[in-house]
């Protein structure tokens, strides 16, 4: 269907790049540089206006690198028409019915089993899935602490309310390495990367009442 | 004093004008004209749109005047230029049964519905250099036949399945084809990504192979069941309409191999095919193509692979000459480095070796391939 | 965004009148872009494992570079300052090349100064001086397999790197010891990622190689014929292959440069006169310069920045 022939209706709301092109460039730079050093919190200067509940960051990500060839799953309490309409009409993305059939997936901070995911093959590792998840906070206190490709010692990094079953989910999901899930955090318009290669130890679980 | 080498720039911007000065040649003879080069060098034109993957005669004739007829260098222009278009969509799958023939030849039956038609052809010619062309090409118009081709002509492959005798042509599932151009290529291939590779390979590379399999390497005995060349309207279903329009029309040029199976106790005896296609008059590339698609069947059939031909990795990583023409040449840029890296080893090497035995030194290792 | 970027479209600026009209921004098409930006995103969530990604034509040959392009193409921004050597060189013939080439397309600044460039584009070569956190080192790659000279199909390196069985690299290795009594391998000399992924350093000299280990700087390897982007993040660990009784040494040379005097950078060999008397120069130009500029303590005029 073309654009003319679309009511007002259904266009989405919302505001997406001015410049596709060049802020996609640096939304890619931006991510990059996060999942270059994970644990680093990167800012993602951006002007659009997603619906709710997509937060700037998350919505960024995915005009910046989703397309025809890529599957989004959304998870239930992030799935809304508004979401879904606009991310699909800015990218043109294939929306997935099963977080399996995959490549990137958003959700919130009550993350399902990681099972769900694709986290690819031993042959093609690289077809593991993107999950973005939206958190509360992000910060760099002493809640976790990293280490792994990336980081020279040690950082340390404090995400919001994400539960340790998560963590000890991903620890059992590194056991498969180099099959894994990507991660990226997002909040309002920062974000912080967590690749597969990161080791991940929880130093307080309690943080923030949780 | 010694400064170190500068100037790459300008050595560069002279070379190139050097280039375009040796392309225009002699400047009393008339230039070359597009349509020239598209009405009177048409396989020319046609190759460079088959290996290309584009179908424009005129891009194709100017690639091929800018190459200066280097055909490799002229389809590496044309696929360069044609990654930077955008992609509207698919057109719908041709039915080659339905093309306007301008030739159509069975080495399998003496006589076929739609009949036998030459065409265009070197076939039958004496290759005698004809000495009236160098002075003019004055031709005298050729013959019109008393009547029409005949509207029917089935394709002989098709007859054959009337019977049962042939393979059902299948696809191996409803997905979409591959698209080489699009994906890195994954091992095992589909055979649609091979028949996407082979349709845009070197011509030369295929024949070779096409032609070692005649000779023993793959047994692979075949006929060529039928060679068609014509033209076929292409269509398209824009979303905005929902019915298809035509766009266009392209000559195509189609190649069944027939080849020998002897079945097994799940399947009764029959043949197998053998498929190719090309854009353009192209029946060389496409009886090679024809043959080759057969030969990489072998793991599908049961069939040792034991020749080149028949190894899917080796003819899909080697049939590209934009690929292969860019690595073997790419041997001229600068290996100072590497080469300094294996002077340093064999010095060290002879050295060691003169150190341990002064008098009968090893003979000196050969310096590895350069990358 | 800074207010300098936002005046130039597109296709380019004003500012410059020779970037090439009716081309993207750096060439590429955005939905390629996407789809190499994705290839990367995952090389470096995967140390050294090569991603297969659907590499397209570029308007230079094959074997000329098309990895690193496509690479470069797809990450760099309007502000980006970029480098590009070959052979450590700013100025031989195919650095020129590709450096015009995103002078044309992109209409970026350019510079041979190690140190203020974001990103550098590399042949052969890393630069002598050390590189820092934020800049990214895009090599061109001719082989990206490490395990293709002792396994030339595919379908075999790709269970090898999946399972991690890697013994038929040590055999090789162990063989040239046992015959040569130390590994001849002089260039292209293969390294492991993080402790898991054998990876081609690319036909860097095996000098280099020490270079990458916890490298600050994102090092990111594009095989355009090959189809492959691979990547190290930075700070991480990088180990040439060796064995305790033969451990991994590098070129050294009796010679300094003969230009900045300099002992310990990759030296480059020129032949002076028929009678084949030798020099010694560095390689890496941009290095050398700035030796003779602490010297002399004064700029080098006819080397200056700037192209």
């Amino acid at each position: 269907m073309s654009i003319d022939e679309q009511s007002m209706s259904d266009l989405p709301i919302g505001k997406s790049f001015e410049d596709p092109s060049h802020e996609s460039q640096y939304i890619f730079r931006q991510i990059l540089k996060s999942m270059s050093e994970p644990g680093r919190i990167v800012t993602l200067n951006t002007q659009i206006i997603p619906p709710p509940p997509l937060s700037k960051a998350t919505a960024a990500i995915c005009l910046s690198l989703l397309d025809f060839e890529t599957k989004l799953w959304i998870d239930s309490s992030l799935d809304t028409d508004e979401a879904k309409q606009y991310l699909k009409f800015h990218t043109g993305l294939k929306i997935a019915d099963q977080p399996q059939q995959a490549n990137f997936c958003i959700l919130g901070t009550q993350i399902p089993n990681l099972d769900l995911f694709n986290s690819g093959t031993e042959d093609y590792p690289e077809n593991g899935a993107t999950l973005i998840i939206q958190t509360d906070e992000i910060t760099d206190q002493a809640q976790l602490q990293l280490e792994g490709p990336g980081i020279e010692t040690s950082k340390h990094l404090s995400i919001g309310t994400i539960n340790k079953r998560f963590w000890l989910n991903r620890d059992n999901l590194q056991l498969l390495f180099p099959r894994g899930l990507d991660f990226i955090f997002t909040q309002n318009d920062i974000t912080v990367s967590l690749p597969r290669t990161t080791k991940v130890t929880v130093l307080k679980t309690q943080l923030n009442g949780y | 004093m010694y400064v170190a080498v500068k100037g790459g720039e300008s050595a560069i911007r002279n070379s190139q004008q050097l280039l375009a000065e040796e392309r225009r040649g002699d400047r009393n003879v008339e230039e070359l004209t597009l349509d020239q080069i598209q009405n009177q060098m048409s396989l020319a034109v046609d190759r460079v749109m088959a290996e290309g993957s584009l179908y424009d005669k005129e891009l194709a004739a100017l690639a091929i005047k800018q190459s200066r007829g280097d055909l490799v260098e002229a389809i590496f222009l044309l696929r360069a230029y044609r990654t930077t278009l955008p992609r509207f969509g698919t057109t719908i799958p041709i039915e080659t049964a339905n093309m306007s023939i301008r030739r159509r030849i069975s080495a399998t039956f003496k006589d076929l519905p739609g009949g036998q038609v030459l065409g265009p052809s070197f076939d039958y010619t004496h290759r005698l250099l004809d000495f009236s062309l160098a002075a003019n090409g004055d031709v005298p118009d050729a013959v019109e036949a008393e009547d029409a081709v005949d509207q029917n002509m089935p394709r002989v492959t098709d007859l054959l399945n009337n019977e049962g005798l042939i393979e059902e042509e299948k696809t191996e599932d409803d997905s979409e084809p591959f698209d080489i151009t699009r994906q890195s290529p994954k091992l095992p291939a589909e055979r649609t990504a091979r028949l996407q590779n082979l349709a845009r390979g070197d011509e030369g590379f295929l024949l070779a192979l096409a032609y070692s399999t005649q000779r023993g390497w793959g047994k692979n005995h075949p006929f060529a069941g039928e060679i068609r060349m014509g033209e076929l309207s292409i269509e398209f279903i824009p979303d905005e309409l929902g019915f298809p329009i035509e766009i266009g029309e392209i000559t195509i040029t189609e190649c069944q191999m027939i080849n020998q199976f002897k079945g097994s106790s799940e399947i009764p005896a029959q043949f197998t095919r053998g498929y190719g296609l090309s854009f353009g008059h192209n029946e060389r590339k496409t009886m090679a193509m024809g043959i080759i698609d057969r030969a990489l069947r072998a793991r599908e059939l049961d069939e040792q692979v034991q020749a080149p031909a028949q190894d899917e990795e080796f003819v899909l990583s080697h049939s590209c000459n934009v690929e292969a023409s860019g690595f073997v040449q790419h041997l001229k840029l600068p290996h100072y480095v590497d080469f300094q890296s294996e002077l340093v080893t064999v010095r060290a090497l002879r050295e060691a070796v003169n150190t341990d035995k002064p008098d009968e030194a090893e003979p000196i290792p050969g310096i590895v391939a350069a990358e | 965004m800074t207010a300098s970027s936002q005046n130039k479209n597109t296709n380019g600026s004003m500012e410059n009148p020779e970037i090439l009209e009716g081309y993207n921004f750096a060439y590429l098409d955005d939905q390629t872009k996407r789809m190499i930006r994705r290839a990367i995103l995952k090389a470096v969530a995967i140390p050294g494992y090569q991603v297969p990604f659907g590499s397209r034509e570029m308007p230079l040959p094959f074997g000329w570079g098309t990895g690193g392009i496509q690479v470069t193409a797809s990450i760099i921004g309007q502000d980006d300052i970029l480098k590009v050597i070959d052979q450590g060189s700013d100025d031989t013939t195919n650095a020129v090349n590709i450096r015009n080439f995103f002078g044309k397309t992109a209409g970026v600044d350019t510079t041979e100064k190690t140190n203020k460039a974001t990103v550098i584009q590399t042949r052969h070569r890393i630069p002598e001086t050390p590189l820092s956190k934020d800049q990214i080192l895009v090599y061109q790659v001719p082989i990206p397999e490490p395990l293709r000279w002792l396994e030339h199909r595919e379908t075999e390196t790709r269970k090898m790197h999946a399972l991690a069985e890697y013994g038929v690299m040590h055999v090789g290795l162990y063989e040239n010891i046992a015959h040569y009594g130390r590994v001849t391998t002089s260039y292209d000399y293969p390294v492991q990622v993080d402790d898991r992924y054998i990876m081609s350093p690319s036909p860097i000299p095996k000098f280099d190689n020490p270079k990458m280990d916890k490298m600050p700087a994102l090092q990111l390897f594009g095989a355009g014929r090959e189809k492959r982007i691979y990547a190290v993040p930075p700070f991480t660990k990088v180990k040439s292959l060796d064995f305790d009784d033969h451990p991994f040494t590098i070129e050294s040379w009796e010679e300094s440069c003969a230009l900045c005097g300099s002992s310990n950078s990759f030296l480059d060999e020129v032949i002076t006169d028929d009678e084949g008397t030798r020099m010694f120069v560095c390689s890496d130009s941009n290095f050398c310069k700035e030796q003779i500029e602490k010297l002399t303590n004064a700029p080098l005029l006819q080397n200056g920045d700037g192209s």
